[in-house]
């Protein structure tokens, strides 16, 4: 077994779409994330990023394939799975009738966080993002800002190990997005394993350790960007990345 | 799929929290029981009440023609009668149009009989002209044909007495109305009548929003993959939700039943009233476990069948438009119960008209042992048979994570029966 907290081998997703018929939306991809490390899945809008993170998230299933989260495969232990993971996406919004601590502590119970533990948990992330002014207010009466913080708070409240973030700034206004980011950084420092997926270049440049171009459900390269700058000669991520897209990379990656 | 009772109980605690914090659900399950239907009621006999008095105090404008030109002390009847008010005469035709354009109320007209060896002396023949489609004109005839009913019942007696014979002999024999049942008896019916009926709608009623909102409304809010995201199983969620929903259901139905037995009195009053009857409105006490048993049973049954509909929507209102066809179906058969036929067991096995019947017949104080457990068994029935059918959709991933769209029906016809699987899936757990 593989020592890393996320390992992906072979997996794919097939659709069936009744205008398309079959869709291979993640088609035999494989890599792994270590741990304090911040993975970067890098592509345009419909390669596959998504429905990859939700393989992972156990939210999907998979055709075939497998992938092990802290030592759980996602289609046998999916609730182990879940427990060691925190899932971060525009699809999964707040309950907007419960009050930011209620929140908290709904999402530290129901992902079996210790109880005897869970207050002490709830009152740090409440200290430590900041949401001391509105902890006792309804979220549906939240600013987009604050439920933010709230859906991040909420996202490590069980303290998992793996994080997933699903193109996490997308909406935000560059403040927002910014401290998103730095929020993403503080996790890793924590030691985290964050799998993170984005279209925006920058973003990938300034956050990633080690990034995959994944297009048309494949994974195209997968490396840091210093090596994929050597393989490809390219300076900057978006020509690295239009490179690999249009079939002119150097080496075609299969596993980082 | 494992079932984690921890789980469950964390979500069920949070859905009844959410709950309790949406105006819509807290209306709907709980202030509608308890004051809409009793006030919707009371308003109704009382505006019934209201408007047949207001008739009744109008004078009845009326045109005699006699034509017997012997009838005069019928006339002065008519003239004493103050809530008669008799007009100067006037053609037929002329009297009929005004009827007819609500100036009149009614014309009576007196014929000689045609004369007949047997026909007593001084008969006569009455029409009466009016418009039944006019509350005052129906109110006239009826105020005719009493004076006319108390005129022949004096013309009867001073032939009886002309003829030396007793009222009875004269009149052959005379109908004498006795109602037998008591008090308790009148009210126990009126309460079997109604109150089965308010049950299964408040039932449905409660079932309906936390039916949709669980679902539908949770992914409209685009709170379904965070519910799925959670440790929590696929299992565990679903059955909170269920037991939720069923829950609200239970709770409205039983709020219901408290609220309609403590208001039963002042809210059919009206009624009670312009029956002339004495009512007592009390149930016996043994049928109280009974009628909450039917009650949760009930609740399970729609609530399985409303979350099933509603988890095939993708906003509330397609969940409303989903369910609101079910909704209608179960009250239906209600309303064209009659509490007092007897229960079978073949209705027994009818779901909703079994537990209808039951709450009937425990009303009026008989229940049966034998339909009792068959209405339970086969609500039980029907409940399991649901939940199997949701379990075995459940597995459709496309379904579950809300990708799908279609309604139920849709989905049978191509996944279950032809057999057409949207992808390959493995069970979503």
């Amino acid at each position: 077994m593989s020592d890393y907290p996320v390992t992906v081998t072979n997996l794919t997703k097939v659709f069936y779409d009744e205008a398309r018929g079959e869709v291979r939306a993640v088609d035999g991809i494989s890599f792994e994330c270590r741990p304090g490390e911040i993975f970067g899945l890098l592509g345009a809008n419909g390669a596959g990023k998504t429905t990859t993170l939700r393989l992972l998230a156990t939210i999907l299933g998979p055709t075939s394939g497998s992938a092990r989260i802290m030592g759980y495969e996602i289609g046998q232990e999916p609730e182990e799975v879940r427990r060691n993971l925190g899932f971060y996406s525009a699809s999964t919004a707040l309950y907007p009738r419960l009050t930011a601590r209620e929140t908290l502590q709904f999402f530290a119970r129901i992902n079996h966080y210790p109880d005897s533990a869970r207050d002490a948990r709830v009152n740090y992330l409440i200290g430590r993002f900041g949401l001391e002014s509105y902890v006792n207010a309804r979220v549906d009466r939240l600013s987009s800002g604050m439920k933010q913080k709230v859906s991040i708070a909420r996202t490590v409240v069980h303290d998992p190990p793996v994080l997933i973030f699903d193109e996490p700034t997308v909406g935000l206004d560059v403040l927002n997005a910014l401290e998103m980011q730095q929020m993403l950084g503080e996790f890793r420092n924590e030691g985290k394993t964050i799998i993170f997926s984005t279209h925006i270049m920058s973003e990938a440049e300034r956050l990633c350790d080690r990034i995959a171009i994944i297009h048309s459900g494949k994974i195209l390269a997968c490396d840091t960007l210093e090596e994929l700058r050597q393989k490809t000669g390219c300076r900057y991520l978006e020509d690295i990345f239009i490179r690999y897209v249009k079939g002119e990379g150097v080496t075609v990656a299969g596993a980082g | 799929m494992s079932l984690d009772c921890r789980d469950v109980a964390t979500f069920y605690r949070y859905e009844i929290r959410a709950a309790l914090r949406e105006r819509s659900i807290v209306i709907n399950t709980l202030l509608i029981p308890i004051f809409m239907y009793p006030f919707l009621l009371w308003a109704m006999f009382t505006g019934i009440t209201y408007v047949m008095g207001q008739v009744e105090g109008l004078r009845s404008r009326v045109v005699l023609d006699d034509q017997t030109g012997q009838l005069d002390d019928f006339k002065q009847r008519l003239v004493k009668d103050e809530k008669c008010d008799l007009q100067r005469p006037r053609t037929r035709e002329k009297a009929l149009e005004q009827i007819k354009a609500g100036d009149l109320d009614a014309l009576i007209e007196l014929a000689l009989a045609a004369p007949g060896p047997k026909s007593p002396p001084g008969n006569f023949s009455v029409r009466i002209y009016f418009d039944r489609s006019k509350d005052r004109s129906e109110q006239a005839r009826g105020r005719l044909e009493e004076a006319l009913g108390a005129y022949r019942s004096q013309w009867l007696e001073n032939e009886a007495a002309r003829l030396q014979v007793t009222g009875e002999q004269w009149q052959g024999f005379r109908i004498e109305r006795k109602n037998v049942a008591s008090s308790r008896q009148m009210g126990r019916f009126l309460l079997s009548t109604m109150l089965p009926l308010f049950l299964v709608i408040m039932i449905a009623v409660g079932c309906f929003y936390p039916a949709v909102d669980s679902t539908a409304g949770e992914r409209e809010r685009s709170t379904w993959e965070t519910s799925m995201s959670t440790a929590a199983s696929r299992s565990s969620i679903l059955t909170a939700k269920y037991l939720y929903v069923a829950t609200l259901g239970s709770v409205a139905g039983l709020i219901n039943l408290a609220a309609m037995m403590l208001s039963a009195k002042a809210v059919l009053a009206p009624l009670t009233q312009q029956i002339g009857e004495k009512f007592e409105f009390r149930i016996p006490f043994a049928a109280l476990p009974v009628m909450a048993l039917g009650t949760v049973l009930l609740a399970l049954f729609i609530a399985a069948v409303m979350m099933l509909l509603a988890s095939f929507a993708r906003t509330f209102r397609e969940g409303q438009a989903m369910i609101t066809p079910f909704y209608m179906a179960i009250i239906l058969p209600v309303v064209f119960i009659r509490p007092d036929g007897p229960f079978t067991p073949q209705q027994a096995l009818i779901p909703i008209v079994n537990v209808t019947k039951l709450f009937a017949q425990a009303i009026n104080g008989d229940i049966q042992i034998l339909n009792t457990i068959l209405t339970l068994l086969s609500e039980l029935a029907c409940v399991v048979i649901v939940l199997r059918f949701a379990s075995m959709i459940v597995g459709f991933e496309d379904f579950m994570i809300g990708s799908y769209r279609g309604s139920l029906v849709k989905f049978v016809k191509e996944r279950l029966l032809k057999r057409k699987q949207a992808a390959p899936l493995g069970e979503v757990r």
